[in-house]
Parts: structure tokens; C-alpha cells; sequence
């Protein structure tokens, strides 16, 4: 069967050249033509269009969403067309489009899953759209606020499960400017027809993502006392669970969870949010039937905006919390495995049940067991538990985690793993291993990162080199006069050898200097010895430096002195907290 | 007047039977025995009582063995007792006037089940319903743990049935040498899942066939079953107590605190005064690291009633037992005094309680305060009886307090068997005291036909050691090289001799010493004479004595080495030794809180900080003991360091607004 012709209509949404090339690649394979309406953006980035031969239109300033994109699909001559913002990507092969149009050879039109960031952070939402729609001159874009695609018959129109189309991820900065951007436009338009639900939506979904959740609220609120039917119902309502989260008013929250997961039984995000609510609020017992119903709901028919996940890792990772919070440590492992199973990249998992494992068997039971039932699939989880480790305090531990992992991977990545290597064995109180890795990266390539030439320095302390020490750090801070770590090696290496500290430049008392010798510190009450060694000279060492560097604040400047008498009052607490937490003692 | 008639199934039995039937013969009408296949002489014994003999082929089945020896029943009523208990023998009596009660179709009777184990937890109560009228229709079921109960009440649904705890029973049957002798555990588990198979709802013999697998260990599948028989189960059915008990020990022993703790609560909600939930709540408390919960699970043990035997309940959890826990959470929450308090409840309330006085004298540390601990200790008990002054002064002797110990073992020689070792032990305080004529004498005084001789001559040998004789160490070490003592002892007594000869630069002593390689006796009698050396304040005999000991073997003992070196006050040589100790045991958090307390000592607050912050770190192991007073001391260290910085900044920088706020704050 021959395949239709397909045309690529992009709205520029973005001036970011990376967005644009990104795009543009995804999908250039399986469109005969592409159209781009852009309005501002610098040169550097119409050239990439025009690298791929696009056609580049401009919108004015007053044009609405409407407008810019029939002005769009006016331009295309195929027999369909794709709609794609500059900000997103095609997620899919030629081949599933294909797939599709042999599936539905009647249809007209088909939903794709549009995939968003979501709300919470490893997680994505999924929204429906018509994103691609036989090219008749009857389907155009109508309504004033909007883009919705009029004309088209409902019954014409199918849900495809893929390809996806899946936004680009932005910073903070990028998505609160766009969230910025987008209420302007809303705000302009938003007179001619203010009961939309469509409009509602859009301004309560930018409000949310700047944080404004009551004005939020207020708009999801308008949404919910719509019809069953409105299709932005459904996705309204978890925006209003959220909003009343995130503002404290849990119960009311709940209200709407029993309430509406009586109206729409099939939507297993709806059932992961009351377990969300009743887990915060410690309720587990409730939280566990909240989340096992969302497990048991599974995928929710098309049409529901659905959060990736709720069906499945998501809910598995939070029944295992659950578990784990009753201190039901089996079934919490069970869990988590199960949720790292249904999605490797999901790291939240491998970090709480490494972290359960820990305490309840030591680091080198907790390693085994990661490594013995295939948690480790890929270098980055392997590296993730280092970092955890070394975070922790086992310092030892994340070097012997290292080595492990690099007789699992063996020629991967072996240079970034020696990296982490070296600042593991470095805090591990063993200065000369360390020493010895950054010399052999050396010799692998001649750029070292400042960070391992601060270990470097570091390494030259805990030997006690103190005169190395300064040496070199007097070298470093030729290069970079500004650099803190290098400051903080050359105080304590003058403080090392007796020097007074009365004469050191000024720089040598500034607070980020002070909190990077604060840093040394804490890395030296940091180090716990791994089980099958015990070296007294490492304790030794990292006492020794330790000792020196409070010596040091003591006499640099009463500021110093203060910041730590503030740093030991904050670890005091921090463990007077851990007693609080782990114990019930009055 | 009723007949009586006392049926027991017997094999392989015949000194246990003798000691039944001699408690009960004249107690019954009639004694009816089953043998099911004794090759000893036990039908001869039962013959020799005049009992009713007859035999039944093994097949399997307790309760066909059992309903065979009712068929041969002539009495109106049925007492069944195996051949390892007897009867009390204040029961006779009452044992006549209960089956003269017309209204009453049968009786539980109280069983006091003889355990292994130290003499204050030795007996455990329960009841057992082993008295019926003898009617045909009442007949045992189950292959094993046969019950009769069920029958009575199948036949006769208002039948009356009562407890009567003055009818009293003793079993030896529990105790390990029974039950390993016979192979008993896995014979039942066998016959107990047979009988399961044919009887899958009976919830009694699932938890029978539960307790067979938590004897066994096998506390996973142990906990499964009991589950199993506490569905749906009436609280109040007689064995529902020791039901919820068993499933509760068994999620302790798997450290499975918080499943015991929702188990301790709903049990509690059915069984309020039972004093061993609230004890095991207590334990799961601490489990979980909630002292203040389990102080009120403690408090409220030792303030429930008196027990009903068919709960079987653990003697001491109403007092002694549950006081010292309370007292174990006082002394890990660094509340010493508050921990005294409670080890003397302990205490008071069992004096035979022998680990509570051990506590309460470590506590008041005599060796330092005699003089003070004694006045304590006369407060608690006056000791003027031999044998609770030899309790005391035994324990003194052996925590090193030789001078307060000397007292108590004086008066403990009223008793004429306790007077060698107290001897022995009087001239060992009276030599630390530097009075050597007086000691010597009495440790000379034992001859070569004691029982006493070769201690005697030990003790007596270190004392020459000490004063550094070698003529007279060397005519000792002589009577014991030909004594019974371990291969290793002597050993030990040759580095002794060696020692002493390299201290007096004899030049024939060869240059090396031997490394030691002790074993268990061996040790005991190193740290004896470490312990003696340190407070004879032979320091330098004492350092090389332990230098002699193997390398590997020093490691393993350095920790209770340093902490004897840290108990004289040798803080840097008990550091040298905790730190040796870490080499060989890495994640020793208790080792390193010893290390934190001689840095303690020696106002080294960096490295405290990285010992008490190490101690914790590796107690992180979930199986592990939680230690509060590992955060505690390591707060103090933060604190103390703290304290240390102002006041040296101070003297950089006197009078800076900034430190002097942090001096007042």
C-alpha cells in the first residue's frame, strides 16, 4: 500500500537552536515537506531550518494560536499533516506511522501521545492531541483563545497508543519564562471566550507551573464543575488534587480523590494521588488500597491524561516506601524491585532499597546483593551507588564499589569511573592511591579538571607534604586566583608549616574559602573503613587533617571561628535529629 | 467413694515410669499400662506396681494407643499422665475430692513443665485437661497431640468442664536431653503434618505443629502456620495465649520488631493483663528503638495480675525479669542512676537473680568506691546469710574489687562447703592488699589429697610472679607440671616463668619467648593474670605478657585487653590495643566506642568525634542492637570540641562580639 504523502507543520515556540536541530532531525525521514512559522528567532536558528530545506514563514506580534498555525497548514501540499512545536521531539520510526495509517485506513485524524514533563520530576504526563490530520482546507483551527482543530468529524478521529511526540526538557529558567510567555498570550486573548474550558486549563496548568497554585486552583475549580464529558476534565481534576496538596488542604484533597475515582473508576492516576496524600499524611495502611488499586487499574483507556508510571513503577516504587515506612522490609523489596524491573531509569528505587539493605546489613551485604539480583544493568547504576556511598560516609567502600564495577564493565567509561575513583580513595584516608590514579589519568590525557587537581593538593595535605602543598596550590591560584579550594590548600599548608596565618593575603579569610576548609572537615569526619580493613594510619591521617584545619579556623579570624562553632553546632543538631528520628527517648 | 484410674502409654520408659508410678500408686484405684514396644525392662516395672499390662503395636497413632489403654478402664474416672511427670505430692488430697464431684464431667489440671536453663527461669506453667469420667463414648482423637476435649464436647455439648490448678503436675519432658534423646521433635513434626493433612481446619494442632517447627528454628514457616491458627481463631480457647506468645517470639528471633509490635497490640486488645505480651511488647520496643514505649510496656508488665496457669506464663516477667530490662534501657540511655534503681528492683524482688546483683556492682564500681558501694549494697540486702554473702562476694572477686570482696567472703565461710574456694579466693585479695605472708599461708595450707590443691598452687604460683621470686615460682610452676591442668595453662606458666627470667636478665633464657596460643582455658587464665599484674600495678609484667601472646591471637583479645589497660587508667596503651582490635575486626562498633572513651578521657575531641561517629556507623547493620548511647556520647563530643574552639578563639580573639555571643549562647 502506498504511504501518504506527509507535510511538517513546526510553530517556533522557541528560539533555542538545539530545540530546532533536535526537532527537525527527529522526524526529517518521513516528511516530504516542512513549514515553519517562527516569529524573532536569531539567524543562527533559521539557518538550521533551512538546512533541511524548510520553508520559514513569520506570525505578527498580534497573531493568535489560530491563526499561525492555519497560516501554517495553508503553506503544506500533502495529503497529511503533522503538527510539531520547536520544542519537541518525534519519538518514533517511520515504520509506526505506517503501522498506523494500514490500521485506521478510514480515519481522518489521530490523538498522539503528547509526553510532558511532569510535576514530579522523574516521572512524565502524557496528553492526547491531534497532531496529525489529513490536510483538508475544512479543518482549520478555530476559537479565538486556542488552537482546537474544528471541522473534523469526532468519529473520524482515532487514539494511537504511538508514535509519540515528546517535549524537550528546559530549565527552570526556560519553562517558567514559557510559563510567563504563555499566560501573557492567554491573558490577551482570554476575553472572547472566558468560560472555555480549554482556556481555564491553560492558564491554571502556566499558573501551576510558576507556582501560583491558588490562582490555579481557582481555574482547575471551574474545570471540575464542568460536564463528565469535557475532555479536560479528567486531567483537571489531578491538577486540583495537586494544587490542594501543595496549599495544605489535604482532607479536601482526599474529598475529591474518593469522590471523583467514584466517577471515573478506570483512572489509575487518580487512585495513585489519594495513595500520594494518605503516604504524606503517614496513613500507609490507606495509602497501600489507594495504590494498590491504581496497580490493579493498569493503563487507562485513551482519551485520560495519564501520567506515566502511576500504572506501574511509580506506584510499585511508592507501595514499596509504604512498606518500608511500616518497617515491612520484605515486602518493601519486593516492591522496589518490581519497580526498577518496569523501568531501569527510574533510579528512585535502587536508591531506597540500597539504602534499606544498608542498614540492614552493612555495605558489603548491600553491594552483593545489588550486584548478585541485577539491580546494577548499566555503569550509571553502578556509579549512582558509589556516589551514595561516598555520600554516606563509606568512603572505603565507594572505591571497593568502583573496582567492582569496572570488572563488570570493563572498557566502558573507565577514565570517568578512575575519576570517582581517585576522590574515593583520597577520603578514604589513602592519599597515595589517589595519587597514583590522577597521576595515571595524566599520562591518558593531558587536560586534568580542576577538581582533580584540587584532590590533588588535598592528597599533598593528608600526606602531610605540607610545602608540596603550597607549592602547588600557589601554582593553581596563578592560573585561577579566585578558586576557594586552592585557598583553603594554601591556608592550611602555611598553617601546616608553622607559618603564621596574620600575613596571609586577604582572600585567604573570605567565607567561601572558610566553608571549603569547613568542607575538608566534614569530608574527614566523613570516613568509615570498609569491613575487611582496618588501617589506624587513614584515621590517622584524616584526624590529622581534621585537626589542622579546625586549628586553622581557630586562629585564621574570629568569622572563621564563629563559622565553625556554627558548623559543629549544625552536626550536633543533625545528630540530636537522628536520635530524634530513630529513636523515641524522653 | 469414685474409682480412680491412672492410664498411661509407655516405651522404652522404665526409670521414668518407676518415678511416676512411685509419686502416684497409692494416689489411684487402678493403674492401667499400654506398652507399645519397650525392649528395656519397662513391662517389669509397671508389672512390679501392679499394674494392668497390656500391649499394643506402635502404629503412629497416640490417640489409638491411648483409647486402647481406656478399653482396659474400670474407675468411674480417667487420669492420663505420661511416664516423664508425676504427680505433686500435695495433690493426692485434692486429687481424691475432686472426682467426687457429681456435677463436673472433666478437669484441666495445672502442669509445671521443668525447663533447662538457669535456676530462676527453670519452671513454666500450663494446663492440660487430663481428668475425665470414664464414659465409652469419650475417646481421643489425633495422631498426635491427642485430645480428648473435643470428644467430650461432641458427645455431650453442656458438659461441664472445669479447671482445677490444685492438681498439679511435674514435667520433665521439655527439658533438651529428653527431647534430643528420642528424636521427639522430628517424630512429631512428621506425625503432626499427617494428621494437618487429614484435619486441615483444626486450628489447635497448626499450632502445635507451629511450636514443633519454632523448636526446630524454622521460624519463617513457623509464623506461617501460626497465622494460619489464629484465623479466625476464639480468643479464648486455652491454648489462644501461648498461640500469640509463640507467633510474637517468633517475629523477635527474625528481628521483625514492628510485625511484633502490631502482633502485641492486637493480642493485648483480646488478652489485656497478659504480663509476657507486655514484656515482649517492651523487647520490640527497643527493637525498634522506642524506649519510651518500651518503658511502658516494662511498667505495665510488672503491674498485671497474677496469671492464669493456661497462659504459661514466664516466671520473672512480672518482676525480676522485666526490671532488669528496664534497667538494661536506663544504662544504654547513660541514666546511670536510674539504671541502678531498677537492677535493685530487680534484684530485691528474686535475689537469686544473679545477673541484676552483677549489674548493680558493676554499676557502683567497688574496685574505685569501695567504700561507697558498700554502703549501697548493705542497703539493698544485709548479705549476713553464707550463701547471699558468697553471691556477693564472688562477683566482686571476679570484677576485680579484692578489697571490698575480702569482707563478704568472710562471712560466707559459715558454710563449711564453701570454704575452700572462699579461701582461696581471700588469700588472692588478701596478696592484692600487699599482706603476702598472710596470703601465702592460706593457699599453702591446701594439701596434695584437695580437691583445691591445684588452684591453690595457681594462685599461689602468680603470687611469686608478682613479686618477681623466681626460686619459689620455679618450685611451684614444679607441682604443677605434674597436675591435671591444660597443655595450654602450662604453657602459659612457662611464659610466666620466662618472663620472669628475662625481667631478672638470668642470661641462660633463651631470647625469644614462644607466642602464645591459648585456648578457652588458657584465656581465662591469661586475663586472670593480666588483671592481677594490672592492679598489682605491675605494668610492665603485664605489657609483656601480652606481648607474648601470637599475633593472630593478640588480635582477637586486644579489645578486653585495652579494657582492662583502660580500666588501671593505661589510656595510651588501651588505645595501642583497641586499635589493634579494629585491625582485626573492622566493624567492632563497641570497639570503637572504646577508643571514643579513652579519647574521652583524654580530652581528644577530634578523634572522639571520629570514634563515636565510627562506632555508629558501623552499627548500622539492621540485625545489630540499636545503641542510643553511641548518638549520646557523640552529641557529648560535638559539645566538649565545641566548648574547646571558643575557648581558644577567645584567647586569638578576646572580646569579638561574635564569640562572645557564642560563649553566652
Amino acid at each position: 500500500m502506498m504511504q501518504p504523502t506527509i507535510g511538517l507543520a513546526i510553530i517556533a515556540v522557541s528560539g533555542n537552536p538545539v530545540h530546532w536541530e533536535e526537532c527537525l532531525k527527529s522526524v526529517k525521514d518521513r516528511v516530504q515537506e516542512i513549514v515553519i512559522v517562527d516569529r524573532d528567532s536569531p539567524d543562527e536558528t533559521r539557518q538550521i531550518g533551512r538546512q533541511y530545506n524548510a520553508s520559514l514563514w513569520n506570525y505578527s506580534e498580534n497573531d493568535d494560536f489560530n491563526v499561525i498555525r492555519n497560516q501554517a497548514l495553508s503553506r503544506l501540499t500533502t495529503e497529511w499533516v503533522l503538527i510539531l512545536n520547536s520544542d519537541e521531539h518525534w519519538d518514533a520510526g517511520s515504520e509506526d506511522l505506517n503501522r498506523l495509517f494500514s490500521q485506521y485506513p478510514d480515519s481522518d485524524g489521530f490523538y498522539l501521545p503528547v509526553v510532558h514533563p511532569a510535576p514530579d520530576p522523574e516521572s512524565v504526563d502524557i496528553f492526547p492531541e491531534i497532531r496529525l490530520f489529513r490536510r483538508l482546507f475544512t479543518y482549520r483551527y478555530q476559537g479565538i483563545t486556542l488552537p482546537s482543530l474544528k471541522g473534523i468529524e469526532p468519529q473520524k478521529i482515532c487514539f494511537a497508543t504511538g508514535p509519540g511526540i515528546r517535549q524537550l526538557p528546559l530549565t527552570k529558567e526556560e519553562f517558567e519564562t514559557k510559563c510567563r510567555s504563555n499566560l501573557k498570550l492567554l491573558q490577551q486573548n482570554s476575553t472572547a471566550e472566558p468560560e472555555s474550558s480549554i482556556l481555564h486549563y491553560e492558564l491554571g496548568w502556566n499558573y501551576f507551573g510558576l507556582g501560583q497554585f491558588e490562582e490555579a486552583l481557582s481555574h482547575f475549580q471551574k474545570i471540575a464543575a464542568l460536564k463528565d464529558a469535557d475532555p479536560l476534565r479528567t486531567v483537571a481534576i489531578r491538577y486540583l488534587i495537586r494544587c490542594l496538596t501543595r496549599l495544605n488542604k489535604s482532607a479536601e484533597a482526599i474529598g475529591i480523590c474518593i469522590k471523583e475515582t467514584k466517577r471515573y473508576p478506570d483512572y489509575c492516576d487518580l487512585h495513585f494521588a489519594g495513595g500520594l496524600i494518605f503516604a504524606e499524611k503517614q496513613e500507609y495502611q490507606l495509602a497501600i488500597k489507594w495504590f494498590q488499586r491504581a496497580l490493579d487499574r493498569g493503563t487507562p483507556p485513551d482519551g485520560y491524561h495519564h501520567t506515566v508510571g502511576t500504572e506501574g513503577f511509580l506506584t510499585l516504587y511508592h507501595l514499596g516506601y509504604c512498606y518500608e515506612a511500616q518497617k515491612q522490609f520484605s515486602d518493601a523489596e519486593h516492591f522496589y524491585q518490581q519497580a526498577f524491573t518496569s523501568n531501569p531509569d527510574f533510579f528512585k528505587p535502587l536508591k531506597n532499597l540500597f539504602l534499606l539493605k544498608l542498614a540492614q546489613s552493612g555495605p558489603e551485604n548491600a553491594i552483593n546483593h545489588m550486584i548478585k539480583t541485577g539491580w546494577i544493568q548499566t555503569i550509571d547504576h553502578g556509579l549512582f551507588l558509589t556516589k551514595l556511598l561516598f555520600e554516606i560516609g563509606y568512603s572505603t567502600w565507594s572505591s571497593r564499589c568502583c573496582r567492582q564495577i569496572l570488572e563488570l564493565y570493563p572498557r566502558e567509561d573507565d577514565l570517568r569511573v578512575q575519576k570517582y575513583l581517585a576522590h574515593y580513595e583520597l577520603y578514604s584516608g589513602d592519599p597515595a592511591a589517589a595519587l597514583a590514579i590522577l597521576d595515571r589519568l595524566r599520562s591518558f590525557s593531558q587536560d586534568v579538571d580542576l577538581p582533580q587537581i584540587i584532590d590533588e593538593l588535598i592528597a599533598l595535605a593528608l600526606i602531610g607534604d605540607y610545602p608540596a602543598a603550597l607549592v602547588k596550590s600557589k601554582t593553581l591560584l596563578d592560573q585561577h586566583p579566585d578558586l576557594p579550594e586552592a585557598w583553603a590548600v594554601f591556608t592550611l599548608s602555611t598553617s601546616g608549616i608553622g607559618h603564621p596565618l596574620s600575613g596571609l593575603p586577604g582572600p585567604s579569610r573570605q567565607p567561601t574559602v572558610i566553608s571549603s576548609i569547613l568542607t575538608i572537615i566534614e569530608q574527614c569526619f566523613s570516613y568509615i573503613p570498609d569491613g575487611s580493613n582496618f588501617d589506624p594510619l587513614r584515621l590517622q591521617r584524616l584526624n590529622d587533617l581534621a585537626t589542622l584545619s579546625i586549628q586553622t579556623l581557630i586562629r585564621l579570624a574570629p568569622e572563621s571561628a564563629v563559622a565553625l562553632l556554627d558548623y559543629l553546632t549544625e552536626k550536633e543538631n543533625t545528630i540530636q535529629k537522628l536520635v530524634d528520628s530513630k529513636f523515641n527517648i524522653s | 467413694m469414685a474409682k480412680l484410674s491412672l492410664c498411661m502409654i509407655v516405651k522404652d520408659e522404665a526409670a521414668a515410669l518407676r518415678r511416676c508410678l512411685e509419686s502416684i500408686a497409692d494416689a489411684v484405684d487402678e493403674i492401667i499400662v499400654v506398652d507399645t514396644g519397650s525392649s528395656d525392662n519397662t513391662p517389669q516395672v509397671a508389672q512390679d506396681f501392679g499394674a494392668k499390662l497390656s500391649h499394643f503395636a506402635w502404629n503412629d497413632d497416640f490417640s489409638a494407643a491411648r483409647n486402647h489403654s481406656l478399653m482396659s478402664a474400670t474407675g468411674d474416672w480417667i487420669l492420663c499422665l505420661d511416664a516423664d511427670e508425676t504427680l505433686d505430692l500435695q495433690s493426692k488430697e485434692y486429687l481424691r475430692q475432686t472426682v467426687a464431684d457429681p456435677q463436673t464431667e472433666g478437669y484441666f489440671i495445672k502442669i509445671l513443665n521443668r525447663l533447662d536453663g538457669p535456676a530462676w527461669e527453670s519452671v513454666r506453667p500450663d494446663l492440660v485437661f487430663r481428668l475425665f469420667r470414664n464414659r465409652k463414648e469419650y475417646r481421643f482423637e489425633h495422631a498426635i497431640h491427642e485430645q480428648i476435649v473435643d470428644s467430650i464436647l461432641a458427645k455431650n455439648p453442656k458438659a461441664a468442664l472445669q479447671i482445677n490448678e490444685n492438681i498439679v503436675i511435674w514435667h520433665d519432658g521439655f527439658r533438651e536431653q529428653n527431647i534430643a534423646a528420642g528424636n521427639k521433635r522430628r517424630r512429631n513434626l512428621e506425625l503432626l503434618s499427617k494428621e494437618l493433612r487429614k484435619d486441615p481446619e483444626n486450628q489447635m494442632l497448626r499450632f502445635h505443629y507451629g511450636e514443633e517447627l519454632f523448636y526446630q528454628k524454622h521460624y519463617q514457616e513457623a509464623i506461617v502456620e501460626f497465622r494460619k491458627a489464629a484465623y479466625r481463631l476464639n480468643p479464648h480457647v486455652h491454648f489462644a495465649p501461648k498461640l500469640i506468645r509463640q507467633l510474637i517470639t517468633s517475629y523477635i528471633l527474625l528481628n521483625d520488631y514492628g510485625a511484633a509490635l502490631q502482633m502485641v497490640k492486637y493480642g493485648l486488645s483480646h488478652l489485656p493483663f497478659f504480663t509476657d505480651l507486655h514484656f515482649i511488647g517492651g523487647l520490640a520496643s527497643i527493637g525498634i528503638g522506642d524506649f519510651t514505649l518500651a518503658r511502658e510496656y516494662f511498667n505495665n508488665a510488672v503491674h498485671t495480675p497474677e496469671q492464669p496457669a493456661h497462659y504459661s506464663p514466664v516466671h520473672g516477667t512480672r518482676g525480676f525479669l522485666t526490671f532488669y530490662q528496664l534497667g538494661n534501657i536506663e544504662e544504654e540511655l547513660m541514666n546511670r542512676d536510674a539504671a541502678l534503681d531498677q537492677y535493685i528492683h530487680s534484684y530485691k524482688d528474686n535475689p537469686d537473680y544473679t545477673p541484676a546483683l552483677e549489674k548493680i556492682v558493676y554499676l557502683l564500681n567497688p574496685r574505685k568506691n569501695p567504700v561507697r558501694a558498700r554502703v549501697e549494697l548493705e542497703k539493698i540486702n544485709s548479705f549476713t546469710t553464707p550463701l547471699r554473702a558468697f553471691q556477693l562476694g564472688k562477683i566482686l572477686f571476679a570484677q576485680s574489687a579484692f578489697s571490698l570482696a575480702l569482707d563478704y567472703l568472710e562471712r560466707a565461710k559459715q558454710e563449711p562447703a564453701l570454704i575452700p574456694t572462699v579461701q582461696i579466693w581471700s588469700g588472692v585479695c588478701l596478696f592484692q592488699a600487699h599482706q603476702y605472708e598472710s596470703s601465702n599461708g592460706i593457699l599453702k595450707s591446701f594439701l596434695p589429697d584437695s580437691t583445691h590443691y591445684v588452684t591453690a598452687n595457681v594462685d599461689l604460683l602468680l603470687n611469686y610472679w608478682l613479686i618477681q621470686d623466681l626460686d619459689q615460682f620455679r618450685a611451684i610452676r614444679k607441682i604443677l607440671d605434674d597436675s591435671d591442668l591444660t597443655p595450654d595453662v602450662k604453657a602459659l606458666i612457662q611464659t610466666l616463668q620466662k618472663i620472669l627470667e628475662r625481667v631478672n636478665h638470668i642470661p641462660t633464657s633463651p631470647a625469644t619467648i614462644t607466642p602464645l596460643s591459648l585456648k578457652s582455658e588458657g584465656i581465662a587464665a591469661f586475663y586472670y593474670s593480666l588483671i592481677r599484674a594490672l592492679d598489682f600495678n605491675q605494668i610492665q609484667l603485664a605489657q609483656t605478657l601480652v606481648k607474648a601472646l601470637a599475633p593472630e591471637q593478640a588480635g582477637e583479645l586486644a579489645q578486653r585487653i585495652g579494657a582492662n589497660f583502660q580500666n588501671y587508667g593505661h589510656l595510651d596503651i588501651a588505645a595501642d590495643f583497641f586499635r589493634r582490635h579494629l585491625v582485626a575486626n573492622p566493624s567492632s562498633s563497641e570497639t570503637y566506642y572504646s577508643l571514643g572513651q579513652v579519647h574521652k578521657e583524654q580530652q581528644k575531641w577530634v578523634e572522639a568525634v571520629n570514634d563515636y561517629r565510627l562506632a555508629l556507623a558501623c552499627n548500622q547493620d539492621g540485625l545489630a542492637k540499636q545503641e542510643p548511647r553511641y548518638y549520646l556520647a557523640l552529641i557529648q563530643s560535638y559539645q566538649h570540641l565545641r566548648q574547646h574552639i571558643k575557648d581558644n578563639a577567645l584567647q586569638n580573639f578576646a572580646n569579638h562580639p561574635h564569640l562572645t555571643h557564642f560563649k553566652e549562647a
